[in-house]
């Protein structure tokens, strides 16, 4: 890596960016000027609204006492519920826009009127009302195609009859015998914003009439209010409003961060590859003398440097937005700063966690706009990334979500989950934190591994130009000596299928069958077809190669750290619901009824090679071909505990993967890994089994056993033996 | 200087399947100019990108200076330049922006480079628009700044990829002055072209590409082009003979005016 020539890319691509007005537009100007202008909008909107004499609906009262009429008025005072609440939401005294309430006389207003109608007009209505009041009484069955359009065409007379006298609904007492409970029957002109206003109001105004009654009826019957309600329940919010608007937008702040990271990144991707390519620009750039790689990552540092500034851009924008807003608006609570003010610490947590996404989503972006021809065609390969983001980040909005190991692992979802925490004031949920940005440096690291060797790839460069090496695929044998990385996700595929599908034929079958044959079937088979359908040379790509004998040795020594590793991670994470292992277990007392041998042949051994034949076969020998070794150890182990669907078993599985994948590679043979994994299959079943082990295991600290597994595992597969160090030095 | 080893370099094409645009062609250039010559789609632009590092061959080897294009990219592209009609430069940077960016790549910096620009500069004549933004620039001077960031690094191997189309007569035939100007000792000018006048103007040598292969290595004269190549043009004039053929660039190359008949 040629740092000097990244920075190069880095400066010239910057002065572009910024000579760029769509991008400076997009990422810039935009975000400085967009809130502020929707704030000062939405602000002139309700003081217009407000300033606005709009006349009350008019409503039809028919057959209705007196009083009815006067309820429909109403003072301001009485709309709001609360002294104390209309005083916390009083704009402050500095502010002029809108006049504070409690200057202002208390005035009378109406919320409807009662209006006058002629004779004839009340005739007509009533006889419409009481048809189409008859009709919707009816019962269910009663509910003909002949009903139901008799019924229609009453409803439209009843609204001509509204409309020709501007009326916005009409309330009409349908008379009833042998009952001290009256019945009105109201309808509205709800086509129009007066109809539900009229609605609110008779609502309001026939709750008050009913009140009345009833207290007029206790009075006869020498009875008070208080008889009627023997208990008060006065609830009140204790936790300050600036805490309260905190938590509520705790929420949505990360997944607007999100979306702007991924946002900033999509212009200059577009523009710096694919741009580049459509100006005829790319192919005397890759002519001049550097690595591909340190092109593409002075393209990507431009890129993630251009989706940062945007963030805090928008970050500032919105928060400077949203105060003034706060302030003109709702705020007269002094404590409702709080509510929006970040401190330093949470503001440098939040950069933080974004920095790893917008490395992804940079690399991402980069990656799939160069495979464009075409800045428009660009466009349409970004957008569906961008509906992607969108939705992982929504988790975050969503009420009463927290961080959880399993949602951790998923990036962008894991991220805003443990962002939301700290905004919302709780301690800040570290653990979770760092698996979640454990788990974005990982997609990160992968990405970018992936992204920076696009440019070694012809076709990338040239993407009109398909290489004859493509038609292999109809050829079978004549290919290259390492499948790619899509065509083993096929084969990946197809063991899922099957798994998940197929293995439903064998349910009815006994234990050993129901274990053994999906996986010979779906996991092996596949793995095995595969290679040789593509003429694949077994010792290549399964690694069907006899190992060292110290490779055996080394695999066999690892097998407590790896057991111990796995039984750490297995108490360090939330327990499995009964649920995730019932049937599990029913298999496995199943099993026992067949002896011990066959219990470890269905467990240990046979997973074990079917399992490491797909995973650290196929799988690692063709994704580490399209993003390198890194690249292939994490997404084996990925694909590997993903195999074993069920979250509870991913992170034990995956740290597993992760190190049979290094063994895999290390000694270039699948024998060590089968040792390991069925070693560690059947020390996982066993030894809990075995008298006085688990009080043992329960002893020693989840930490520490990670830690001495981690350690183990590492000495006994990673580290290099003294004979290579020896060469190394030498 | 350049070797070519039964290259080898296929295209998967849609319709026709497995295309071989290069198809074994083994050859060895040394200093000097050397034209490529073929029809569209013989091969000549896959040719000079297997030569410029930008794609690999299938098969057979690429060699500068006995270094392998397959495991010596970035040291090979610190000795060539490359131009073609397709390839354009930064629109928003300035002509001295784009030559100091160029320059950084070929380990060009502080004076060395701010010299070597000076040099281009009187060279190509473009002190007049150099610090303008490349957007502005007319095409003439347009592919003046090309070439000087081109010639920027004095490069050993220098490859042209029918520079000339799209440009006019007066254009062109300064691009061609401007490659002649650029022979020195120890320089390799390939010129893929499909214009014959360009390659009697200036090439040493000459391969004439078809269906990816070599079906002429020689001398232009070796083919018939020289002092004596003539060619005769019909044309229909709407003003009189002399006033048209006196407005044209080329007029001092015309040797003999015939009158067809009137035909308006």
């Amino acid at each position: 890596m040629n740092l000097r020539h990244i920075l190069h890319v880095f400066r010239k691509d910057g002065l572009e960016i910024l000579r760029d007005r769509r991008t400076l537009f997009v990422n810039v100007v935009l975000p400085a000027l967009l809130y502020p202008f929707i704030a000062l909008f939405m602000v002139q909107v309700i003081q217009l609204t407000q300033g606005q004499q709009i006349p009350p609906p008019r409503i039809a009262l028919i057959d209705l006492p007196p009083r009815m009429a006067d309820l429909l008025i109403v003072k301001d005072d009485d709309q709001k519920p609360d002294k104390t609440e209309s005083s916390a939401l009083r704009p402050p005294a500095h502010s002029t826009s809108i006049p504070p309430a409690d200057i202002a006389p208390t005035r009378t207003r109406a919320q409807a009127v009662a209006a006058d109608l002629p004779q004839r007009v009340i005739i007509a209505l009533r006889i419409a009302a009481l048809e189409l009041a008859t009709l919707e009484r009816s019962e269910k069955h009663e509910r003909t195609p002949d009903h139901r359009n008799k019924e229609q065409q009453a409803k439209l007379t009843l609204l001509a009859l509204l409309r020709a006298d501007e009326l916005a609904g009409i309330v009409i007492n349908i008379p009833r015998s042998n009952t001290n409970t009256a019945q009105w029957f109201a309808t509205y002109d709800n086509a129009h914003v007066h109809g539900d206003r009229a609605q609110l109001a008779v609502t309001n105004a026939a709750k008050k009439y009913n009140h009345e009654l009833v207290l007029e009826r206790l009075g006869v019957a020498g009875l008070g209010e208080s008889d009627l309600a023997p208990l008060v329940l006065d609830s009140h919010a204790l936790a300050p409003t600036a805490e309260t608007v905190r938590t509520r937008f705790a929420g949505i702040i990360p997944m607007i961060l999100v979306v702007f990271a991924a946002l900033g990144a999509f212009y200059p991707a577009i523009d710096l590859i694919a741009g580049e390519r459509e100006r005829g620009t790319l192919e005397t750039l890759l002519s001049w003398p550097m690595r591909r790689r340190d092109l593409f990552l002075g393209k990507l540092l431009v890129t993630c440097t251009a989706a940062l500034v945007s963030v805090l851009l928008n970050l500032t924008s919105l928060g400077i937005t949203m105060a003034l807003v706060v302030r003109q608006i709702a705020a007269a609570d002094a404590t409702m700063g709080d509510a929006i003010s970040t401190g330093v610490g949470t503001f440098a947590l939040c950069l933080g966690v974004l920095l790893p996404l917008t490395l992804t989503m940079g690399a991402l972006s980069l990656a799939l706009a160069g495979l464009a021809t075409s800045a428009k065609e660009a466009q349409n390969y970004l957008s569906p990334m961008l509906l992607v983001v969108l939705v992982a980040a929504m988790v975050a909005a969503i009420p009463d979500t927290r961080p959880s190991l399993a949602l951790d692992l998923i990036p962008i979802t894991g991220s805003v989950l443990a962002l939301k925490e700290c905004l919302q004031g709780h301690a800040i949920p570290w653990f979770h934190l760092l698996v979640s940005t454990g788990a974005s440096i990982a997609l990160a690291t992968v990405v970018v591994g992936w992204a920076t060797r696009l440019l070694d790839d012809e076709r990338f460069c040239y993407p009109g130009l398909v290489r004859a090496g493509w038609g292999r695929f109809r050829t079978w044998g004549k290919g290259p000596s390492t499948p790619n990385g899509l065509e083993v996700m096929g084969v990946f595929a197809i063991a899922v299928g099957g798994m998940t599908m197929g293995a439903a034929l064998f349910q009815q079958s006994p234990a050993p069958l129901l274990v053994a044959v999906p996986l010979i079937l779906f996991v092996a088979s596949p793995a095995l077809l595969h290679c040789w359908l593509g003429a694949y040379r077994p010792a290549e790509i399964l690694l069907l190669t006899r190992p060292p004998s110290y490779a055996v040795a080394r695999a066999f020594a690892a097998i407590p750290f790896a057991i111990l590793l796995s039984l750490a991670i297995g108490n360090l994470q939330p327990a499995a619901p009964p649920s995730d292992h019932t049937a599990f277990e029913a298999i496995i007392t199943e099993l026992h009824g067949y002896g011990p041998i066959i219990v470890l042949l269905c467990l240990a051994v046979i997973p074990g090679i079917c399992e490491e034949l797909l995973c650290r076969g196929t799988l690692l020998s063709g994704l580490s071909r399209g993003t390198g070794a890194a690249g292939g150890v994490l997404l084996s182990a990925f694909l590997f505990a993903c195999l074993h669907m069920s979250p509870y078993r991913f992170l034990p599985q995956l740290s597993l993967g992760i190190f049979l994948a290094l063994l895999a590679l290390r000694y270039r043979s699948l024998i060590p890994c089968i040792i390991l994994h069925a070693g560690h299959n059947a020390g996982v079943l066993l030894l809990p089994e075995l008298p006085g082990v688990p009080d043992a295991l329960e002893k020693i600290p989840p930490l520490v056993a990670l830690g001495v597994g981690v350690l183990g595992l590492w000495a006994l597969i990673v580290m290099p033996s003294r004979k290579a160090r020896n060469q190394l030095t030498k | 200087m350049l070797r070519l080893d039964a290259v080898v370099k296929s295209f998967y094409d849609r319709g026709r399947g497995e295309v071989r645009a290069v198809d074994g062609i083994s050859v060895h250039l040394e200093a000097g100019v050397c034209a490529l010559v073929g029809a569209n789609g013989a091969g000549k632009s896959t040719l000079l990108r297997l030569i410029t590092t930008l794609l690999m061959p299938d098969a057979g080897h690429v060699l500068v200076d006995g270094m392998d294009t397959r495991t010596q990219a970035e040291t090979i592209r610190r000795r060539l330049a490359y131009l073609s009609s397709t390839t354009r430069i930064y629109q928003r940077l300035t002509g001295r922006e784009l030559l100091r960016y160029v320059g950084g790549f070929f380990a060009l910096t502080g004076n060395a480079l701010e010299t070597r620009i000076s040099t281009m500069s009187e060279t190509f004549a473009l002190e007049a628009f150099l610090d303008q933004r490349i957007e502005g620039l007319s095409t003439g001077q347009l592919q003046r700044v090309n070439l000087a960031r081109t010639l920027l690094p004095d490069p050993d191997l220098l490859v042209l990829d029918e520079p000339t189309t799209g440009l006019d007569v007066l254009a062109a035939r300064s691009l061609v002055e401007a490659v002649l100007a650029a022979r020195r000792p120890g320089r390799l000018i390939l010129i893929a072209t499909h214009v014959l006048r360009e390659v009697e103007l200036c090439a040493d040598r000459m391969l004439m590409l078809r269906q990816g292969k070599v079906v002429f290595d020689g001398a232009p004269h070796e083919l018939g082009m020289g002092a004596d190549f003539e060619a005769s043009v019909h044309a229909r004039l709407h003003a009189p003979p002399n006033e048209v053929i006196a407005s044209q660039p080329f007029a001092p190359e015309i040797s003999a005016t015939e009158p067809l008949g009137d035909h308006a």
